[in-house]
């Protein structure tokens, strides 16, 4: 089933280990090149921005191949377009096995051919039965076979979002339940999803396919908050089930929708620092900020720049409290920076996000714009500021 | 996960690449659990200037009319003292070397009180028109203080502030989103400007590189000026004058591959693969435009691919060079 090299795949996960390792300054730079260079590795790129730029390559390359088969065939398939997108499907698989019988692997040109696969594959589907319902069957098949041929990840969000495409298709329009069950359907297929990683991450067998893992607990943690969102909910009933939500009234369960959109993120922010998950740190994080977002989109209570200032201090005073809680701990969780830590790091990409915040153009008196500096959390302070 | 880990390290082990004590330190190490915040509330911190400074320049924005000048005047300078007051107390001094803040959050005041001088700055001029009708001296005025503090505190993020403030004064917007919608592409005087600016920055790293002032700025900016560059010479190569940026195009691209090569960052080697790809796909357009082979578009169209795998047998041959010397300097 697997298109790789198994010794290979396993000289990769160890290379990376050993990169951990130097990393957290455990083994010299001498160890790591020589894990590196005597053992048989794939052909990838580490780097994201390489793997980025052979990507759109790779995309340019099917893009080129499918024009100069449409020039050789149009006369022939004059009437059965989607035997063309089939016929693209078949080169990308052709490409994709090629490239991995050569023995490229997270390089961006298999990326981009199994991509490019799988979307003419999708679209083929799609244009012949003419139905959505199908397409999301193949995501789920397609999405799976590449994430377990090919060791791809991106294909295993293909297959989760293929998982909600279905429910969601089956519950809207083909009525298998009444709408209102949408939100805990979705939670449930979280759960169910959290469920199948507990289970593979349990089995040793499976670290070859910890990314692809990683990305099926991420997608259960954002599904689950999403799913049972207030803001979400609230929209889709509005356009799902026709509810007009009148001033002063609200959505049925309103307030469980309500209590969820914040436990929910409190509870992976706990629950992370008490198992150490970082990643479910992060998605807790995030999604809490988009809970005061869903709040404060129904609920204009205070003036937007007062809730800045005041968010600002409130985050400030929490930040601080947290650094002065933890400035002198030296196990668990603690503020000290961790061994693998690279400061420059993060200075270089703070300096940068700083040049899409700050906005110091000049301001003519013309356009009414008093000042010209200040920054502005998420989009940035655009020019009507 | 951790399991995985484990076992990892005791196959590179057994395999002698790792020797056993370094796995009992490293097994020492794991015992104590320690799961840092640091990141996070860092980030945190940062997010809360953003959001503490957003709110004061639309407070001031909104009742521009009702506080009255002099009391917005009075409450931004106030809080631009407290700032730069903490700041210059627990501040190491000037060095041309890397100082950092024993405490980040420090670093976080100052580019608060960066953020708040450049309001003042904006709102007198606004207000008072304090440097006449020129209204580019306003970001040149910034400029030269977002620079100061950035080489007296030694804040990367009040660099790139200067930096922008810089480019503002020359008319250009340097920022992600306007990329696409650039005033470049409308005005083509401003390529001009563009590049000298981007030339100058050059010059600058260089000059500081040489007499060790702060060294480590280096990254932001060859960013800025890499993009800046490259950005201005695809803008003119797409004007009528084309021809005279073909010459800068290719200097650019060769220098910031030589610079790649000599710093290891992967990001400049990219960039510059990139920008040269891009400027030799303009170049053969044009090609084919002016000895017009549309009557053999057919044919073209057919042996696009063999174009494209060549460019790509071309540029994994470029990568797989780049890191051996990465590696190379590795070991």
């Amino acid at each position: 089933m697997l298109a790789y090299d198994k010794t290979k795949l396993e000289n990769e996960a160890l290379v990376s280990e050993a990169k951990a390792l130097y990393k957290m300054k455990f083994i010299s730079k001498e160890q790591l090149a020589q894990t590196a260079t005597q053992l048989p590795l794939l052909q990838s790129n580490g780097n994201i921005l390489v793997r980025i730029g052979f990507f759109l390559l790779g995309c340019f390359l099917f893009s080129s191949v499918m024009g100069s088969f449409m020039l050789l065939f149009a006369p022939l398939l004059e009437n059965y377009s989607e035997t063309l997108l089939y016929f693209y499907a078949i080169i990308g698989l052709v490409g994709t096995e090629l490239l991995a019988a050569k023995n490229y692997h997270k390089h961006g040109l298999d990326d981009a051919f199994i991509l490019s696969m799988q979307v003419a594959f999708y679209g083929a589907i799609g244009v012949s039965f003419e139905a959505t319902l199908p397409v999301f069957i193949a995501m789920i098949a397609v999405g799976l076979v590449c994430c377990v041929r090919y060791m791809h990840t991106l294909s295993a969000l293909i297959s989760c979002i293929g998982w909600v495409g279905l429910l969601f298709d089956l519950i809207t329009k083909q009525h298998l339940m009444d709408t209102l069950f949408l939100p805990f359907v979705g939670f449930l297929l979280a759960i169910g999803i959290y469920v199948i990683y507990n289970k593979l991450n349990s089995n040793a067998k499976n670290y070859l396919y910890s990314n692809a893992l990683w990305v099926l607990k991420a997608f259960s943690l954002v599904l689950g908050y999403f799913s049972v969102n207030y803001m979400v909910v609230r929209e889709l009933s509005q356009s799902l089930m026709g509810i007009v939500v009148e001033e002063g009234g609200d959505i049925p369960l309103a307030l469980l929708f309500y209590g969820l959109t914040f436990l929910i993120p409190l509870l992976y922010i706990a629950y992370s620092i008490y198992a150490k998950d970082r990643m479910m740190l992060l998605v807790g994080l995030l999604t809490l900020g988009y809970s005061f977002f869903t709040i404060r989109y129904y609920h204009q209570f205070l003036p937007l720049e007062i809730i800045l200032i005041l968010g600002g201090i409130l985050l400030f005073v929490i930040a601080f409290g947290a650094m002065k809680i933890l400035k002198h701990k030296e196990t668990g969780v603690t503020f000290k920076p961790d061994r693998s830590s690279d400061s420059t790091l993060l200075l270089n990409a703070q300096a940068l996000i700083m040049a899409t915040q700050s906005d110091v153009k000049p301001v003519t008196p013309e356009n009414k714009m008093p000042f010209g500096g200040g920054g502005f959390s998420g989009g940035g302070a655009g020019e009507n500021f | 996960m951790e399991k995985q880990s484990e076992q990892h390290i005791e196959k590179l082990v057994q395999q002698g690449f790792v020797t056993e004590e370094q796995q009992a330190e490293i097994k020492a190490y794991n015992k104590l659990g320690i799961f840092s915040l640091n990141t996070e509330l860092l980030f945190l911190l940062y997010l809360s200037v953003l959001l503490f400074t957003g709110g004061v320049g639309t407070l001031v924005y909104k009742n521009i009319d009702s506080i009255g000048h002099m009391a917005i005047l009075a409450v931004n300078f106030a809080l631009m003292v407290v700032c730069f007051y903490f700041s210059f107390k627990k501040s190491k001094g000037f060095s041309k070397e890397e100082v950092l803040f024993e405490n980040p959050i420090y670093d976080y005041l100052v580019l608060t009180g960066s953020i708040l001088c450049c309001i003042f700055i904006g709102y007198l001029q606004y207000q008072y028109t304090v440097f006449g009708s020129d209204f580019g001296l306003v970001s040149l005025f910034s400029a030269v203080i977002c620079f100061g503090i950035a080489y007296y505190f030694d804040s990367r993020m009040v660099l790139s502030m200067a930096i922008t403030a810089l480019a503002a004064f020359v008319g250009i917007t340097i920022t992600p989103k306007t990329v696409f919608e650039n005033e470049i592409y409308s005005n083509p005087t401003l390529s001009y400007y563009g590049l000298v600016l981007g030339v100058l920055l050059i010059l600058w790293t260089i000059y500081s590189t040489r007499v060790n002032l702060k060294k480590h700025f280096y990254f932001v900016y060859y960013t800025f000026a890499q993009h800046l560059v490259g950005l201005c010479c695809i803008a003119g190569l797409l004007e009528d004058h084309w021809s005279f940026f073909v010459p800068m195009m290719a200097g650019a691209v060769y220098y910031f591959y030589r610079i790649s090569h000599q710093l290891k960052a992967t990001s400049f080697f990219v960039f510059s693969l990139i920008y040269g790809y891009v400027g030799l796909n303009i170049l053969l357009f044009k090609l084919m435009d002016y000895i017009d082979l549309s009557s053999v578009i057919d044919f073209i169209i057919m042996v696009s691919p063999i174009y494209v795998i060549g460019s790509i047998v071309l540029f994994i041959k470029l990568v797989r060079n780049f890191n051996k010397e990465k590696n190379a300097g590795l070991r």
